[in-house]
């Protein structure tokens, strides 16, 4: 029992689910074709201000279809990159999913009875609008998760703000 | 049984051997500890040494690299999880480097599941995986006349400018990116990068002087030296009891 106990988070490192069966998900075996933006400029310093550092790349893929963005963005817990899966819907966050968890501690973020914490979240300045419940020894995955879904809020509204003007 | 005698000679006999026993060690304690009680003035902290067998013991050894790829004069190498462009760490992945190359001024590493695109500094631009387009499974990348191909599950594919969309194909000619021996200039800034400077002299006498350089048996050799000298002062302190008229 006590083995179990103290292996078990080594056990919860891996990926959850690919890149592109989650799009699958998202867009019911329907995907459509991506778009990229590059953090240049303003949006590289917007960015950098929601995180508190520079984003891992400088170019992040979506993909939106009927009003709805998917977003598949990385950020790092502790030491390691997580893999997030985001949906965003109306300025809402429709869907906030772990894809892939690399670090030994924190993993309880993958739970639903977590992440449905942020659905319906909308930014307001650069905070979420929703309180967050925090999971003991999981703070900085948790810290990770909402700044990704603060990120992808924000980079939803950016493209929004693009697509009308064009 | 023999009955055990301690004599004025055999004590004389063990402080006699004791003493020449721990002279060797307080020769070597008072000249490191002299050296360390001058260590600023004789600036012990700016020199460094680097010699293999001693970053060894302090755990600074260079690892080998797992594998070296060489575009144009910028070297790719990964050692663990870590990948470096020239002595940068640039990003981590467990997947091995398959290849890599140069196109339209962004290098491009190939890993099983993804191609992974840098600037000609370093700067991560994307990892491009299955959802991005490109297929899964890749072998090896190579590149003609400005196009990227890919072997991927055993099948030839052609990219198009923005790796987004591959089509197959049959070209034969293509230049596959492959291994290379990590040059020498590489190989020392990396070194630089695994072991710094190296350990600074200070350090080494104070490890020196305190037993910490060996590393199993340092300190238990210094309390028998300390347990010698013990004997060395109570002995000597017998001899010149006996002695007194």
């Amino acid at each position: 029992m006590l083995f179990f106990i103290v292996l078990s988070p080594l056990f919860a490192r891996g990926i959850y689910q690919s890149d592109k069966d989650f799009l699958l998900e998202v867009f019911l075996n329907n995907v459509p074709k991506s778009n990229a933006i590059f953090l240049t400029g303003d949006l590289r310093k917007s960015v950098e201000t929601i995180l508190g550092h520079p984003y891992a790349s400088i170019r992040i893929r979506y993909w939106r279809q009927e009003g709805r963005s998917a977003w598949i963005l990385e950020e790092v817990g502790k030491m390691e990159p997580i893999t997030f899966g985001i949906v965003i819907k109306d300025n809402k966050i429709e869907k906030i999913k772990v894809l892939a968890f690399r670090e030994r501690r924190g993993s309880e973020i993958r739970y639903m009875a977590f992440t449905q914490q942020f659905v319906g979240a909308t930014l307001e300045g650069n905070k979420l609008n929703k309180n967050i419940d925090g999971i003991s020894g999981a703070t900085l995955s948790v810290w990770a998760m909402k700044s990704i879904a603060k990120l992808s809020l924000y980079l939803d509204q950016y493209i929004n703000k693009v697509n009308e003007k064009n | 049984m023999k009955k055990i005698r301690i004599t004025k000679k055999s004590i004389n006999r063990i402080h006699r051997l004791t003493g020449l026993f721990v002279c060797l060690f307080l020769i070597h304690l008072a000249i490191t500890g002299m050296l360390l009680n001058h260590s600023e003035d004789l600036n012990l902290d700016e020199s460094y040494l680097s010699g293999r067998w001693l970053l060894d013991q302090y755990n600074l050894s260079v690892p080998e690299a797992e594998e070296v790829f060489v575009i144009d004069d910028l070297v790719i190498s990964k050692y663990g999880p870590q990948v470096f462009l020239e002595a940068t760490p640039v990003f981590k992945s467990n997947n091995p480097i398959l290849g890599a190359i140069k196109n339209n001024g962004i290098i491009i590493l190939a890993f099983q599941d993804r191609l992974v695109l840098l600037t000609l500094n370093g700067t991560l631009i994307e990892k491009m995986g299955q959802e991005a387009g490109v297929p899964p499974f890749i072998n090896k990348i190579g590149i003609l006349k400005d196009n990227i191909y890919i072997n991927a599950d055993d099948q030839l594919w052609k990219g198009n400018y923005s790796m987004e969309n591959w089509s197959l194909t049959k070209n034969t000619d293509i230049n596959w990116s492959q291994q290379r021996i990590m040059p020498e200039k590489s190989e020392k800034a990396l070194k630089q990068y695994f072991t710094g400077q190296g350990v600074s002299l200070e350090q080494f006498i104070l490890d020196l002087h305190n037993g910490k350089i060996i590393q199993y048996f340092g300190k238990e050799l210094l309390d028998i030296v300390g347990l010698l000298l013990l004997i060395l002062s109570v002995s000597g302190f017998w001899i010149w009891l006996k002695r007194r008229p």
